[in-house]
């Protein structure tokens, strides 16, 4: 027989391992939680009757309390046999008895959280039992739990679960710091970002989580969660981040390159960033080939970079996955120039989109003249910077890889730049045809990793 | 051609360059069809047309109200408003009367709560709102939007991290249900998602009503943002067509991707870029006379500012910010002019919201710049009695320069005029009038000049000239008939002025009449119409 409790989150009493909470009534739970909550302490019943039923007489409300605790005292017998959980310690006084609870998430996070924070520990160990706690804070304390005629209790709860939360964040906060100094980066970005969830304001945690980001090579990710914060500021209190959060960020924005520390291992390496940002002025492609998960989301964080350090000349095409139909990918490509010259004040906009309307609708498809116009349509901007990123340049339509061909010849004269990740996983015959052909051309680049 | 309506026998001041004026006006399919004399206007008349002997009276374009937030206003207009109470019990018994009256579990929002009012200046706590109103969220907003005292169960529903730290606790480290400055922000938004849909509509149906017999047949709206929720845009977005009056929207926020999702030409709004004087945070040049030292507050700094403008400005949209002070003001003409130095841009109508204590070279500036400015008269109205909030604020001195229309209506700068309703009642009769009685002559607009604000100019300020602002052929026949004309009365008694008749597109909305004779507020309405549009 034993009797189990669950408070963080959802309110759960669970009975030789079935829950009971459905046969109990509100009030019921609400005494008996609060019972649970004080064990060591000694209740009048006076105080108890007053506490979940003082808007009625005395008698009545002892009456209440009387009855309550009976059905408590019933749902927790087993064949017959009751268990003395709820005694009466003197005519007028009752107690829950301790001994009898075989667990309580809030009795454990309490004691798990007190241990963590003992000086003789070492890391690890510290680690573990914080890891624990966190394990066993399902949500605020009694989530969605409130009985509305007893207001004492209600306050006994928003007392409660400030302070239960109080302690989650401690946990957390605790947690990261603890990892970051193992060198755990990616582990100490985790607790942080648990708390943004319950606090999508706090900016000392934001502080915090951008600079773990930054440090462990996720600098994309770092300056988006920055301007992740600064959009929430503005749109809930009209504030802009505080001058700390905007001196780091400014300083991640001028450090181009971070060097990870020595003993994390498994971060970004230099190379990609290096091999990345070195490129040529003019018509440019940079395709990365790899059979590496790991490494294709490297080069995808380190393009995203790119993205955001030239939002206004970058078109990112193939985000999403997905084997393109014959000229999807030409499509992606005319929508993503349509975009790019929409954000640059120089272009005649509407001459540019009717352009590309007129190709989108060209029928039936005459490919030369197809390509042809795009690359006019391009030649129109002539003297601007584009960068077009292809994430899965492996997804890619045969007819939008002759076009990547056709381009190399008819806009070499422009300023594109081309960055493509092929994953050689997927063996796209035409690409490979492709690389054959320009693997000795001077504006590609093949770089296998 | 037969016509619709005729109206004949009036003063019919159309609003145009010439200054002129008619005697009859014929209206078919919701257009103005012809404004001539009363011999003229037989030819329009057949059997099937509604006449209207005006006896003399006045008719003028249909008001349009350039500043408004009209979600907000229609809350409160469900909200217990507690200005005359005095003491914690008179704000019990209000709301136990609410309660009485509300569903269960509905929310009842409070608004106006002034502690200075009451006679202890101690705000009620969530014990006290408790008693009460145990079962169902209880949130008042205090007068300055500063403080939001909750009861338990609104307290439970909000579920605040208690790392916003700014919430009230007792000796025992209990809440009180006092919730202040940033928390109090948070707390109203969650108040307004608590609020349904259906309680928004029948706010709507109620302010519409009320409006409509002030004449006004436009409302620009600024709705969403910081102070409000922008679900308050969303919702009007979606209900606006189904309204008997245009409304036309500026969504509150910094986000352009929500604008450009909804296909808006308009970006921006009552976007903060100081605060107010009531709550001495517009940003001055010189402290506030009632608080050594404070300047105010500035919410962007010059590089978020300029980004947010030329963003906006790039894709072709009109801007609307907020800014009250100088220093402000001054803030958001520099970023105005970057971008136009950046982009030029003829007729962009980029707008100042409010504009209230502006320096000269600010208004010779901002006319250079080709700025709109959408400026609330009223305020001087009720802002302006000695020991007023401006003069507590600013001072005396200080006090006598704000909203200078005489200056900034000389230097040829467009002035929509607007009520800022929920802080000021929706009544552009009383504006007009605030505009020409200024409390500093020299500040004052001639009568011309302040019906401009709220019909030609308030139209230009949406770019809508062509189709309203004057009682022109082919406009829109948004029409108001007053029972005197603003541009003969005395200029002192323009505010009794009386609203007889709201025409929009060509409809009659309100009959001043009916609404008499019946002695009922809705009854005066033509249920027909108001019927089919709500």
């Amino acid at each position: 027989m034993s009797l189990k409790a669950k408070f963080l989150g959802q309110l759960d009493f669970i009975y030789n391992e079935e829950s009971i909470t459905s046969s109990l009534s509100q009030k019921a739970c609400g005494l008996l939680c609060y019972l649970m909550m004080n064990p060591r302490k000694t209740h009048y019943r006076e105080q108890l009757a007053e506490m979940f039923w003082g808007n009625s007489r005395v008698y009545s409300a002892n009456n209440s309390l009387r009855y309550t605790l009976w059905i408590i005292r019933k749902n927790l017998e087993s064949d017959g046999h009751s268990q003395v959980y709820v005694t009466n310690s003197s005519k007028n006084t009752i107690k829950f008895i301790e001994d009898k609870l075989d667990s309580m998430d809030v009795l454990q996070f309490r004691k798990l959280h007190s241990r963590s924070r003992e000086s003789s520990l070492d890391s690890n160990t510290r680690i573990t039992f914080m890891e624990e706690a966190s394990k066993l804070y399902g949500g605020i304390f009694l989530n969605e739990f409130y009985i509305k005629d007893a207001p004492a209790f209600n306050d006994w709860v928003f007392f409660e679960r400030e302070e239960l939360q109080r302690l989650y964040f401690e946990v957390q906060v605790s947690l990261s710091k603890e990892y970051e100094k193992l060198g755990l980066y990616d582990k100490a970005i985790s607790p942080l970002n648990k708390l943004i969830k319950i606090d999508p304001l706090h900016e000392d945690i934001y502080y915090r989580l951008i600079n773990l980001y930054n440090i462990s090579g996720y600098r994309a990710t770092a300056i988006e969660t920055y301007h992740k914060l600064k959009k929430i500021l503005r749109e809930e209190l009209n504030i802009s981040p505080m001058k700390d959060i905007h001196a780091l960020y400014q300083q991640i924005r001028i450090e181009k390159e971070i060097v990870p520390p020595q003993e994390h291992e498994g971060l970004v390496k230099s190379e990609p960033r290096q091999l990345i940002t070195l490129y040529k002025d003019g018509f440019h492609m940079k395709i990365f080939v790899t059979e590496s998960t790991s490494t294709i989301q490297e080069i995808s964080t380190l393009l995203k970079e790119i993205k955001l350090d030239n939002m206004s000349t970058t078109a990112e095409i193939t985000k999403l996955p997905g084997k393109r139909v014959p000229y999807e990918g030409l499509y992606e490509i005319a929508d993503g120039y349509l975009d790019i010259a929409s954000k640059r004040v120089e272009c005649d906009i509407d001459s540019v989109a009717l352009e590309i309307n007129r190709i989108k609708n060209t029928y039936p498809l005459e490919k030369y003249v197809l390509f042809q116009s795009l690359c006019d349509a391009f030649h129109k901007t002539e003297g601007m910077k584009m960068i077009f990123i292809i994430y899965n340049l492996h997804f890619l339509d045969d007819d939008t890889i002759d076009f990547l061909s056709f381009m190399t010849r008819k806009c070499g004269n422009m300023n594109i730049l081309i960055f493509a990740i092929y994953d050689a996983n997927w063996d796209n015959q035409r690409l490979n045809l492709f690389k054959m052909e320009f693997h000795n051309d001077e504006k590609m680049e093949f770089i296998d990793i | 051609m037969s016509a619709d309506l005729v109206l004949y026998n009036g003063v019919i001041v159309k609003m145009d360059e010439n200054k002129s004026v008619q005697e009859a006006v014929a209206v078919r399919a919701g257009k103005i069809l012809a404004v001539c004399s009363n011999q003229d206007i037989k030819e329009y008349i057949s059997d099937n047309t509604e006449i209207i002997d005006l006896d003399g009276k006045t008719v003028v374009p249909g008001f349009i109200d350039s500043h408004v937030h009209l979600m907000p206003t229609c809350i409160n207009e469900l909200a217990i408003n507690f200005e005359e109470a005095r003491s914690v019990d008179d704000i019990l018994d209000l709301i136990k009367e609410r309660r009485d009256k509300s569903l269960p579990q509905e929310v009842i929002p409070g608004i106006r709560l002034d502690e200075f009012q009451l006679d202890n200046r101690i705000l009620p706590t969530k014990n006290d709102i408790d008693k009460v109103a145990p079962n169902q969220p209880v949130f008042i907003s205090s007068i300055e939007f500063h403080t939001v005292t909750v009861n338990s169960y609104a307290l439970h529903k909000i579920n605040l991290p208690f790392t916003v730290n700014s919430i009230e606790k007792d000796s025992k480290g209990f809440s009180t249900g006092r919730i202040y400055h940033h928390a109090s922000t948070i707390a109203r938004k969650k108040m307004y998602e608590m609020i349904s849909d259906e309680t928004q509509s029948q706010g709507l149906q109620i302010t519409m009503k009320k409006v409509i017999r002030k004449g006004v047949t436009s409302l620009v709206a600024m709705e969403g943002g910081t102070l409000f929720h922008d679900r308050h845009a969303e919702f009007l977005l979606g209900e606006k067509s189904k309204l008997p009056i245009d409304i036309i929207v500026f969504y509150q926020t910094t986000d352009i991707n929500k604008v450009l999702a909804y296909n808006l030409p308009r970006f921006g709004g009552d976007i903060f870029l100081d605060g107010s004087f009531r709550s001495r945070n517009a940003a001055l040049y010189e402290p506030y006379s009632d608080s050594p030292g404070n300047t105010g507050t500035m919410y962007f700094t010059q590089e978020e500012i300029e980004a947010f403008v030329l963003e906006a400005h790039e894709r072709d949209l009109q801007i609307a910010i907020h800014a009250v002070g100088g220093r402000a003001i001054n803030r958001l003409l520099d970023a105005y002019e970057n971008a136009l130095i950046k982009n030029p841009r003829n007729d962009h109508r980029h707008r100042i919201e409010h504009f209230e204590l502006p320096t000269a070279s600010q208004i010779e500036r901002a006319k250079r710049l080709g700025i709109v400015l959408s400026m609330q008269p009223t305020y001087e109205y009720f802002f302006r009695e000695p020991e007023g909030m401006y003069e507590v604020r600013l001072g005396k001195e200080r006090a006598l320069q704000t909203n200078p229309f005489r200056k900034i209506l000389d230097s040829g700068i467009v002035v929509a005029g607007g009520s800022d309703s929920d802080v000021m009642p929706i009544d552009p009769i009383l504006g007009i009038h605030a505009a020409v009685n200024h409390p500093n002559a020299a500040s004052r607009a001639t009568p011309f000049e302040a019906l401009k604000m709220y019909t030609v100019n308030a139209a230009i300020g949406v770019f809508e000239e062509n189709s309203k602002g004057t009682i022109e052929k082919n406009k829109l026949a948004d029409m108001v008939v007053l029972d005197n004309n603003p541009l003969q009365v005395r200029t002192d008694s323009i505010k009794d002025i009386k609203v007889v008749y709201t025409i929009k597109n060509g409809r009659i909305l309100y009959d001043a009449h009916i609404y008499k004779s019946h002695k009922e507020e809705c009854k005066g309405f033509s249920a027909k119409h108001i019927g089919e549009s709500l």
